[in-house]
């Protein structure tokens, strides 16, 4: 037997999505691409953070905390954990496997978690200064 | 005040917090083998004081659950035993036995080594493992002659609850400032003392929770030769504890020794929390419930000696004993210390409560009950987190964030699905 192979979301039925469970500060929607700009709150005890995702039809979401515009460090860290750039504070929150996102899924209930639960994981790593939240990490060029 | 949900995050978080200083399994394990060989060698057959069958047997904090970690790395833990004689010489007095176990404990190389001053009431041994934390201890031993058969009617004291007869279970000990110290043979002449009447007091307030006996703890597990680590706390356990922690780092702080020396003791902390709490089974509820009546416990008596009221904290299985007698002493600081310590725990639990982000959170935990526990109890809250996305059971609720598994009443929750954050840092 075959399986039904799940249908990849469009565009619009991302935003859509996303915006009727996420209400968002600042939004646009273009015709390959769209933007999200919201808050969200890491636990019922933490704080929040203002978001910005940049979705584009090809290469998927980017997701970047843009307030705090500098998120403050754990205690001798010289930089964030699972981020692509530190300065833009792009968050790294799937690996691409089966786990991680693909087309098929919505947004606002991958993407959107897991972003909560990066901030959730910031803020334990900022008072013990261990990352929590569990993950991979690509090997090291300079290891052998 | 805090909403549903938060409180239940920060419950979370206090329970852990005071599992955290809690004494762990190994401590308690090193305490058990430390005063089993005391006591087998007070009791072995080269032992002068064998025929009057001596057994060493925990009392205290240690038995009923409220034992705190020091506040220092490498500070020391307090363990209260109890030296029970079913017999003695009959010619012996108090100083007679009270020096019979010290000179016994004086002929051993190691324990002459660990003994300190010899105390009022106690002689103190002073554990010292090299290397290891948190594996130093005092030992503060009680000698004390007992009724004929009392492990039985303590066996039955503790399996029996209901039963409000706290004076089958005192014993005579010895006090080098009573007058008849080097004068009677008469155990029943000597200072009564009632440490598992206190117990049993304690631990029965302690375990009716809500309004039914909570069968978490055992006290007859407590006393026995080789009791096991008990891991689980009542609400009432770790509100002592929590209390008791906050005392230790709220009077670590102050520069004047005379103030410092005289911070509430913790046999009025506890008494005093165990007649204030009203059985809330969240520990959030209780410690709010037991901080804002503990003052209201304290009774006032006129003392003709003082010519007004004193306050008076009686001991609940001995009422004419005053444990805040010494409020009464000249130039004493008790009295100011407890009122003064009492509402700034009120401050500091309010405004860790009342403080966003989790961060802010731990700052001022940290400043109330110690970085370490506090830290620990975050990284044990991450942990867990990790555990139920990975186990395809966490949540977050739109509005609120991730919520673990506490998703009750909210109509805005989401499953987080398993992944890996990935990363190049």
């Amino acid at each position: 037997m075959d399986w039904i192979k799940p249908k990849k979301l469009s565009v619009v039925e991302q935003f859509i999505s996303l915006k009727r469970l996420y209400p968002a500060e600042h939004s646009k929607l273009g015709s390959k691409k769209f933007v999200w700009i919201g808050y969200l709150k890491s636990s019922p005890l933490g704080n929040s953070y203002k978001i910005k995702i940049d979705f584009d039809a090809d290469k998927g979401p980017d997701v970047f905390v843009i307030d705090p515009v500098k998120l403050p460090l754990a205690e001798g860290k010289t930089g964030l954990e699972h981020v692509y750039n530190q300065q833009k504070q792009k968050l790294c929150l799937y690996y691409f496997d089966e786990r991680g996102w693909n087309k098929t899924k919505p947004l606002s209930n991958t993407i959107i978690p897991w972003t909560i639960e990066w901030l959730y994981h910031y803020e334990i790593w900022l008072i013990t200064g261990k990352w929590l939240g569990g993950g991979k990490h690509p090997p090291r060029k300079n290891t052998i | 005040m805090l909403a549903e949900i938060q409180k239940t995050q920060f419950e979370d978080l206090l329970i852990k917090l005071s599992t955290n200083l809690s004494i762990t399994r190994t401590q308690h394990e090193a305490a058990v083998q430390s005063y089993k060989a005391v006591g087998k060698f007070l009791s072995s057959e080269s032992s002068p004081l064998a025929e009057y069958e001596p057994y060493v047997k925990p009392q205290g904090s240690f038995i009923i659950g409220t034992t705190i970690q020091s506040i220092e790395e490498d500070g020391d833990i307090d363990l209260d035993v109890v030296c029970e004689f079913k017999r003695k010489k009959n010619t012996w007095t108090q100083y007679h036995l009270k020096n019979a176990v010290g000179d016994h404990l004086k002929s051993h190389g190691i324990y002459r080594n660990l003994l300190d001053e010899e105390g009022r009431r106690c002689w103190t041994l002073k554990y010292r493992e090299e290397g290891l934390t948190n594996q130093r201890y005092h030992m503060d031993i009680l000698p004390a002659i007992v009724a004929s058969g009392y492990s039985i009617i303590l066996e039955s004291a503790f399996s029996n609850l209901a039963n409000e007869n706290y004076q089958e279970l005192k014993i005579s000990i010895t006090d080098k400032e009573k007058n008849n110290y080097y004068v009677s043979p008469f155990p029943e002449e000597w200072l009564q003392s009632n440490p598992y009447g206190y117990a049993k007091w304690f631990m029965k307030k302690a375990l009716l929770v809500g309004n039914q006996f909570k069968n978490l703890y055992s006290l007859n597990e407590s006393v026995k030769p080789t009791p096991d680590y008990q891991e689980e706390r009542l609400p009432l356990q770790r509100v002592v504890q929590l209390l008791k922690r906050h005392r230790d780092i709220y009077f670590s702080k102050e520069q004047n020794d005379d103030i410092r020396k005289q911070k509430p003791i913790s046999c009025i902390i506890t008494t005093l929390a165990a007649r204030a709490y009203r059985g809330e089974s969240n520990l959030l509820d209780a410690m709010w419930g037991v901080i804002g009546r503990m003052s209201d416990e304290i009774e006032f008596k006129y003392m003709p000696e003082y010519g007004k009221e004193v306050e008076w904290i009686s001991n609940p299985v001995n009422i004419a004993e005053n444990f805040a007698d010494r409020w009464n002493d000249d130039d004493s600081y008790r009295r100011n210390n407890f009122y003064r310590w009492l509402e700034q725990l009120k401050i500091d639990l309010h405004d860790a409560e009342n403080k966003t982000g989790l961060h802010n959170i731990s700052e001022s935990l940290s400043s109330s009950f110690g970085k370490k526990p506090v830290q620990d109890a975050f990284n044990q809250l991450g942990n867990e987190m990790r555990l139920l996305t990975e186990n395809d059971k966490n949540n977050i609720s739109r509005s609120l964030g991730i919520i673990g598994m506490a998703t009750e009443e909210l109509h805005d929750v989401t499953k987080v699905k398993p992944h890996d954050f990935y990363g190049l840092d």
